[in-house]
């Protein structure tokens, strides 16, 4: 992991920008667990705080934990237990056309509770 | 004993978040890893930017004009849009994205009549001939889009895969359409920001929320300003211009699907659309051109945020 570090860090700063990491990512093809979770996500969790870049330490122990965390192998939580796309859709076609009726307003029409400027 | 877990992933262009109390962290993986792949799923299947989309297989009929057959699911998806369609008295079209050809919300210019009059002929629910599974497009030339549809109901669908799984509480966050499952384990709602439409980076209102789904149509995506005149992205499909009146509009629904377009709605009704939300008797709050903004809804949803 370290010498990955050092192969985005180009400029030897001790510490990757998020630009960096960016370009880092778009040219050194990461495995598809990785990809799908994006540069973007992944930096975020390297860097919490936001403040634009990582250490070499925390990226360390990011990507390790990171590596850790999305090569687990299991079983997989199921979808076909799910409602059923079409009803899930035909539930919010039905609910659209409740609005307005006058059995679905559960407040009163134009309840104002605070106004601004 | 759960704990809160967080996964951030990247979907539909926009940064994505499943958020979940579970046992462990394994199971939250498990079941986080679910939640995602179902929005991909969704994303592969209707978005207009991949080639091999069932949505671009549609518009590669749309464009020719022709029949095809559609299973259950897009079936799902065009009965709901036609039916938001139906609620907006035709606003709300999922026909209307050809006119982005003629907009281009990173220059400085407006468009042509003539060139919009062109657009608009192909525009338009009323020309589709939909008798499930079969859909035909009797004008060719058309178009459709799911960007107005698709995050939110990618949303329902992951908060339906946490739940089928065991999960009670926690959010699913696309981009600001939000379903949450439950509230916290101790009963406390989960504190939404919603951002303001004229400061990046600053919060218009601060939603709670235990259960249901928030989303927000803005101005502030994408807009161009010439000769003064502030022109949004959200377009009116009958006219080909761009709405004005409100700049924000948040809605709380039992659905993520039916609060998007709720609000996308009220966005395109200008400011209409304040009384059309206001008959609706939906929770919102919004903010007009003018910076003047009203939490409508049941007590304490809507705060002023204490820190902006």
């Amino acid at each position: 992991m370290t010498n990955l570090f050092q192969t985005i860090d180009t400029a030897e700063t001790g510490s990757i920008s998020k630009q960096q990491f960016n370009q880092a990512f778009a040219s050194l093809n990461p495995p598809g667990r990785f990809q799908s979770v994006g540069a973007s996500a992944i930096f975020k969790q390297l860097d919490p705080q936001g403040t634009g870049s990582v250490s070499q330490s925390n990226f360390v122990s990011g990507m390790t934990a990171l590596i850790s965390s999305l090569g687990k192998t299991g079983t997989v939580a199921s979808t076909s237990t799910a409602t059923p796309p079409s009803q899930s859709l035909n539930q919010s076609q039905q609910s659209l056309e409740r609005l307005g009726s006058p059995v679905s307003t559960s407040n009163g029409p134009g309840t104002v509770v605070n106004e601004l400027i | 004993m759960s704990s809160l877990y967080f996964f951030p992933f990247q979907a539909m262009g926009t940064d994505c978040a499943v958020h979940l109390y579970a046992a462990d962290q394994a199971m939250a993986e498990h079941i986080a890893r679910s939640a995602i792949a179902e929005v991909m799923r969704i994303e592969q299947r209707y978005s207009r930017y991949r080639p091999d989309s069932d949505l671009t297989a549609i518009n590669r009929v749309a464009e020719m004009g022709g029949s095809i057959e559609v299973d259950d699911e897009t079936a799902g998806l065009l009965n709901y849009a036609l039916a938001a369609y139906r609620k907006s008295e035709g606003l709300f079209d999922i026909s209307s994205g050809l006119l982005r050809r003629v907009w281009n919300f990173k220059g400085n210019e407006l468009p042509d009549q003539k060139s919009l009059d062109e657009l608009l002929s192909c525009v338009g629910l009323n020309k589709l001939i939909w008798q499930a599974p079969s859909l035909t497009f009797s004008v060719p030339g058309m178009e459709l889009d799911f960007g107005g549809l698709g995050k939110e109901y990618a949303a329902d669908r992951a908060a339906e895969v946490c739940f089928a799984n065991g999960v009670e509480h926690g959010v699913i966050d696309l981009g600001g359409d939000i379903h949450v499952l439950g509230p916290h384990p101790d009963g406390n709602p989960w504190q939404i920001g919603i951002r303001h439409p004229r400061h990046p980076g600053k919060m218009m209102a601060v939603a709670s929320i235990k259960q249901g789904a928030l989303a927000t149509s803005g101005d502030y995506e994408r807009c161009i300003e010439v000769r003064s005149q502030r022109y949004s992205h959200i377009l009116n499909p009958k006219t080909g211009w761009p709405v004005q009146g409100l700049s924000s509009i948040s809605v709380i629904a039992d659905r993520c699907l039916v609060a998007g377009s709720v609000s996308t709605i009220a966005m395109l009704k200008g400011l209409d659309g304040i009384e059309w939300l206001n008959n609706l008797g939906v929770d919102h709050c919004w903010m007009d051109e003018n910076g003047r903004c009203r939490f409508v809804g049941s007590n304490e949803i809507f705060e002023i945020p204490s820190s902006t």
